[in-house]
């Protein structure tokens, strides 16, 4: 018994401390710096003003006097609007690939000015112009030899995120919304597994184990438009009167619900029996005892866990788009529909949704770190 | 003297295990009586069924004449007057000393603030420790834990104190400071029942020693007789045991 125990876990851990404090690079969180190295970009791409950048590639002339050319830049795809078209002038007999033009501010009204645009264009100074597609027949027509029609791929990030955007504050109060009554039906999903009472508990087991079984989204579209009108003929209320944020707030609440049940159910228990029954021996009654000893102290250990689960709510409030609830995701795809600016519209959404999520964990990562330190 | 504890025939089982096979026992009011015995034996078991924190399958728990197998008794009320101080101290972690003094009082006795706080720092100073009132147990050593858990239980002002082997999760130089607290509380006259080995402590409080074996007693006496002359053979080897320990 006597003597040092080398082999004790305190003394290891004490030895992994003091190898950890010097600098290891692998320790280093380098998908953290490729995350932010793309929220980065994505930042400088819906800053940039709209207007005169444009990527462009050269197609044919012919084909540039369709509807609807789509153009291709590197995977990026898009369409100039029906009454533009864009003229550049290939620098050799070969297209180029592309090129990034300077365009007026201002559409071109008077000759004056087209000659003072076209120019620089056929001089080679830049490379291509958008202009309305009258304009640049014309100007086609009349410089054969020199111009040739493109397609023009506007970066148009700017102007997505301008739509999309406003959606934030749907997806935040569905979220909220939905995670603080999520929060109501754990608890009491969670106290009820646990409880004396058979039939309380079997209730809570079969809410658990039936939202469990089916998927999110199967689910969304059951509460909505199943659920939500069954319920409220039952109770009287014109489901019309039910608006379709507050049903996805209440799927995403019964949903979560049943997943944060589980949480408060393991954190409960992970609370020492001692405890019950210190207070127990107190007087306090059970309830006094859960609600001023044990829940406090499950709630603190469960919080980090809590944290997670607001994330991926946050993340799964995109699903509630399946019931046409213009928040981000369902924002996006109907800019892309009308724009058909896929890339934008999606690129535009997956950096707002990780810019909060990243926000949320490194705030939660600080969190877990505060009270760890204060056990 | 007023008997404050009876113990009827008590049985408990748990499961097909008999933890307790007949307990008969009555303590009186202000008397100190310490229970001895072999692990598993039952101890803990019988004491835990005095507050009712284990159920009796069989026999009476009756506290100053309350019959607590009774569906009448209010439970609360009775576990209010019969403190409780165990081997993990089981304080509130999220609680400072001050509150986890404080809290039942509060909740149970409905004390205002005030009255609490101050009934509070009163039993902090008699166990010594007036000056960790604002720390959280984890700040506290083990011995400063147990005293700040007898204060808990002394805030109350229980009528019985039943303490479960009160000083064996504590290093040896902590052991004293808990059961100088305990001693002070048996000289003043409080009825208590204690589970512990620490043979110095129960010579100097004990009004009568129960040894306990097989969930049984075996054998009650008063200190002296018990060590040094006890009549049954598993009481001598059990002795035989701890005192050359
Ligand atoms: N909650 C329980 N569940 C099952 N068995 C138990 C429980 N508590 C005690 N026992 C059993 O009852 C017997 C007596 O235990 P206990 O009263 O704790 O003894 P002691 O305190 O004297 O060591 C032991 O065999 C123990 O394993
Ligand atoms: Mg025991």
């Amino acid at each position: 018994m006597a003597g040092p125990d080398l082999a004790s876990p305190s003394s290891l851990d004490s030895f992994d401390k003091r190898n950890g404090s010097t600098t290891n690079w692998r320790d280093f969180p380098w998908w953290l710096v490729a995350i932010f190295f793309f929220l980065g970009i994505m930042a400088f791409l819906i800053i940039r003003q709209p207007g005169p950048h444009l990527l462009v590639r050269i197609v044919d002339a012919e084909e540039a006097d369709g509807e609807t050319i789509t153009a291709e830049f590197d995977n990026l795809r898009g369409v100039v609007r029906e009454d533009e078209a864009i003229v550049g002038a290939p620098s050799s007999g070969e297209p180029f690939d592309l090129a990034i033009a300077e365009l007026p501010e201002a559409r071109i009204q008077t000759f004056a000015q087209l000659e003072q645009a076209v120019q620089p264009l056929i001089d080679g100074e830049i490379d291509a112009l958008l202009l309305d597609k009258q304009t640049a027949r014309t100007l086609v027509a009349e410089n054969e030899e020199t111009l040739t029609s493109v397609l023009a791929v506007p970066n148009a990030y700017n102007e997505a995120f301008i739509f999309i955007f406003p959606g934030i504050t749907t997806t935040l109060y569905l979220t909220l919304g939905g995670f603080g009554l999520a929060l109501v039906f754990g608890l009491l999903a969670g106290l009820g597994r646990i409880s004396q009472n058979r039939l309380i508990r079997n209730i809570a087991i079969t809410y658990v184990e039936f939202i469990r079984g089916v998927p999110t989204l199967v689910l969304i579209l059951t509460l909505a438009f199943v659920i939500v009108p069954a319920v409220s003929d039952s109770i009287g209320i014109d489901n019309r009167d039910v608006s379709i944020e507050l049903r996805a707030i209440l799927a995403l609440a019964i949903i979560y619900g049943a997943f944060l049940a589980e949480i408060f159910r393991a954190g409960i228990e992970s609370i020492s029996k001692g405890q019950m029954e210190a207070a127990r021996s107190l007087g306090m009654t059970a309830r006094q005892a859960m609600q001023y000893i044990i829940l406090p102290q499950a709630i603190r250990n469960i919080s980090p866990a809590l944290g997670n689960d607001f994330i991926a709510m946050l993340k799964d409030s995109s699903l509630a788009s399946v019931l046409a609830v213009r928040e981000l995701t369902q924002r996006s795809r109907l800019h892309a529909g009308s724009t058909f600016r896929f890339p934008e519209s999606y690129l535009v959404i997956v950096f707002l949704y990780l810019a909060m999520t990243i926000t949320l964990s490194l705030f939660l990562r600080w969190y877990e770190r505060r009270i760890r330190v204060g056990e | 003297m007023n008997d404050m504890i009876v113990i009827q025939d008590l049985h408990k089982y748990f499961g097909h295990i008999e933890a307790v096979k007949g307990v008969d026992l009555t303590i009186r009011q202000g008397e100190v009586v310490i229970i001895i015995g072999p692990s598993g034996s039952g101890k803990s078991t019988v004491l835990r069924c005095i507050n009712h924190l284990e159920t009796p399958t069989s026999g009476g728990i009756y506290i100053e004449g309350l019959h607590l197998e009774d569906k009448k008794t209010d439970i609360n009320a009775v576990r209010a007057e019969v403190g409780m101080v165990f081997q993990q101290f089981n304080l509130f972690p999220h609680l400072t000393a001050l509150e986890n003094v404080t809290i039942a009082q509060r909740l149970v006795r409905k004390r205002d603030k005030a009255e609490a706080e101050r009934i509070g720092m009163e039993q902090l100073a008699r166990v010594g420790i007036p000056e960790k009132a604002g720390a959280y147990p984890r700040q506290l050593s083990g011995g400063q834990q147990q005293r700040v858990a007898i204060a808990r239980s002394l805030a109350m002002n229980p009528k019985i104190m039943l303490f479960d082997e009160p000083t064996s999760a504590l290093d040896p130089e902590m052991i004293k400071e808990v059961l100088d607290v305990m001693l002070d509380l048996a000289k003043e006259g409080m009825t208590m029942v204690v589970v512990t080995h620490e043979m110095g402590f129960a010579r100097s409080a004990a009004d009568r020693m129960v040894f306990m074996d097989g969930g049984q007693v075996v054998e009650i006496a008063s200190p002296d007789e018990l060590y040094n002359n006890p009549q049954h053979e598993r009481t001598k080897l059990f002795l035989s045991k701890i005192l050359t320990h």
